[in-house]
């Protein structure tokens, strides 16, 4: 048995719903607790308008106001179709915690102590990150193999943010590619020992919007899929190699313009 | 059972609003913003007879730019092509506590002007300057505006706008020798958070830096973004 925490960045969080919901059908794997943070803390939305800039309204927006309707009218591959597929029947993770009976806790940020203090207090075997910030040593060396998290990028090539838009603008669409990398969290920024990658197809006249709606989808798959081999003694995390990969950073807008039209050049 | 978005009817057609609301704080400027700001103020300046040797730059830039029309100096030329290794900049990395360009979250000062003349001549210290380029844009993209406030010698506020600026020079011309996309995200994020100190600014040698770094911005983007 194979004993997990899932940290969320908001209470309903579909990628963290689903990811959790799928935990519950799985053998040998027992969800133990939820930790979900807390979207109201002044100094993270400072910080995070700081970095993001109007791309924070948007954020906000989709979480709070959209939410599970931004898939709406997409007719590929998305979290919400997923959802459908699945008849996810919960609306928030609070729900799956009292359908399960486990503990569910509200903090200000995952390095917060009473993060420290509820994941101590589980032992978890693995920890699934579902988003929520940077995570610091103390949390990371908390359960005993291991964070998990997916990245919306191949690895080790593109490391860090916005990197869809990035191997779009870099003409990498061919070579790289887009896809998503399941792996364990290191104090570097995706620089963890790598379990699982999957790179997707775009389509032709597809958007940045539809590429990263059918990465969500994958990086699902990939958690549960890693959740498996790791219980199941099968998957090897292989480091990265320092050298191949770039860190990418937040998209300027008129960067942002050149990657939608290299994007359509490239497909 | 409760459907997973039975509430959606309610939040139907948000993105006008997220629109309006993006548009009122996105503080980016456009390459049409940036032409015309650059031309206004190189005007201003030329006009009231305030430029230095400096401003010779800008209209170098503005010239390949094909935003004037006018023939490039000889001299200019010349000083192209005069370009040498410089001891200053080896000197400042001989000076360097550890090697290290950015000692507890402080730029040292003269690393935009230092390492520009470094990553140019690409001699021996290609290795570390290479480092330290990488070192300077993670610390610029993590700290964002904090990065620029505070170099490593009590400065004027002009010459910390000048260092700031150097930094920003360096980006645009590391992402042209390179064909480094990330060091131009980077440049045109530092002009950006500059625009509000420089809109209505005419005299002082900071304006002269920021029409140059918005001038090398511009060349960066042609050649990189066409």
């Amino acid at each position: 048995m194979i004993n997990i925490v899932l940290l969320a960045p908001i209470h309903n969080s579909l990628y963290a719903r689903l990811v959790a919901f799928r935990l519950t059908k799985e053998k040998d794997v027992k969800l133990s607790g939820i930790v979900v943070r807390s979207h109201w803390n002044l100094r993270r939305i400072r910080s995070e308008f700081n970095r993001d800039g109007a791309r924070l309204i948007k954020k906000v927006f989709n979480k709070l106001v959209v939410g599970d309707q931004r898939f709406s009218g997409m007719e590929t591959n998305n979290l919400a179709s997923l959802a459908r597929k699945w008849h996810l029947p919960y609306k928030s993770l609070k729900e799956i915690a009292l359908y399960l009976n486990i503990p569910y806790s509200i903090v200000p940020d995952h390095n917060h102590p009473k993060s420290l203090k509820i994941l101590q207090g589980i032992k978890p075997d693995v920890v699934l990150f579902t988003g929520g910030g940077l995570l610091r040593k103390p949390v990371l060396e908390i359960p005993r193999l291991g964070i998990l998290n997916c990245h919306t990028g191949i690895l080790p090539q593109y490391r860090g943010m916005d990197v869809v838009e990035w191997t779009a603008v870099e003409g990498k669409i061919n070579s790289v590619g887009f896809g998503a990398s399941l792996h364990f969290m290191d104090n570097g920024v995706d620089t963890g020992p790598v379990l699982l990658k999957r790179a997707i197809a775009p389509k032709t006249g597809t958007s940045f919007e539809i590429i990263r709606a059918e990465l969500e989808t994958i990086m699902v798959e990939l958690m549960i899929e890693g959740v498996r081999g790791l219980q199941a003694g099968i998957l090897a995390p292989q480091p990265q190699d320092p050298v191949v990969g770039r860190q990418y950073y937040v998209m300027h807008p008129r960067i942002k313009s050149s990657a939608e039209s290299r994007l359509l050049k490239q497909i | 059972m409760p459907g997973w978005c039975e509430d959606s009817k309610m939040k139907r057609n948000p993105s006008n609003l997220h629109s309006f609301f993006t548009a009122q704080f996105d503080g980016s400027l456009t390459h049409a913003d940036v032409k015309h700001f650059v031309l206004k103020k190189y005007d201003a300046i030329k006009k009231k007879e305030l430029a230095t040797g400096d401003l010779e730059m800008v209209k170098k830039n503005l010239i390949i730019l094909g935003w004037i029309d006018e023939t490039k100096p000889d001299h200019l030329q010349k000083q192209d092509q005069s370009q040498k290794p410089s001891l200053e900049a080896i000197g400042w990395v001989n000076n360097l506590e550890n090697g290290k360009i950015i000692k507890q979250g402080i730029i040292t000062k003269g690393a935009g002007h230092c390492l520009d003349i470094l990553d140019e001549i690409q001699g021996n210290l290609k290795d570390f300057t290479a480092r330290a380029l990488e070192s300077l844009l993670r610390h610029v993209e993590i700290k964002r505006k904090k990065a620029l406030q505070t170099f490593s010698q009590d400065l004027s506020a002009d010459n910390m706008f000048i260092e700031g600026l150097s930094i920003s020079i360096l980006f645009s011309r590391a992402a042209r020798r390179h064909a480094d996309l990330r060091f131009l995200n980077a440049t045109l994020k530092m002009n950006d958070w500059y625009f509000p100190k420089f809109r209505s600014k005419v005299g002082g040698k900071p304006i002269i830096y920021y029409l140059v770094a918005l001038t090398e911005q511009e060349l960066s983007v042609a050649e990189l973004l066409k």
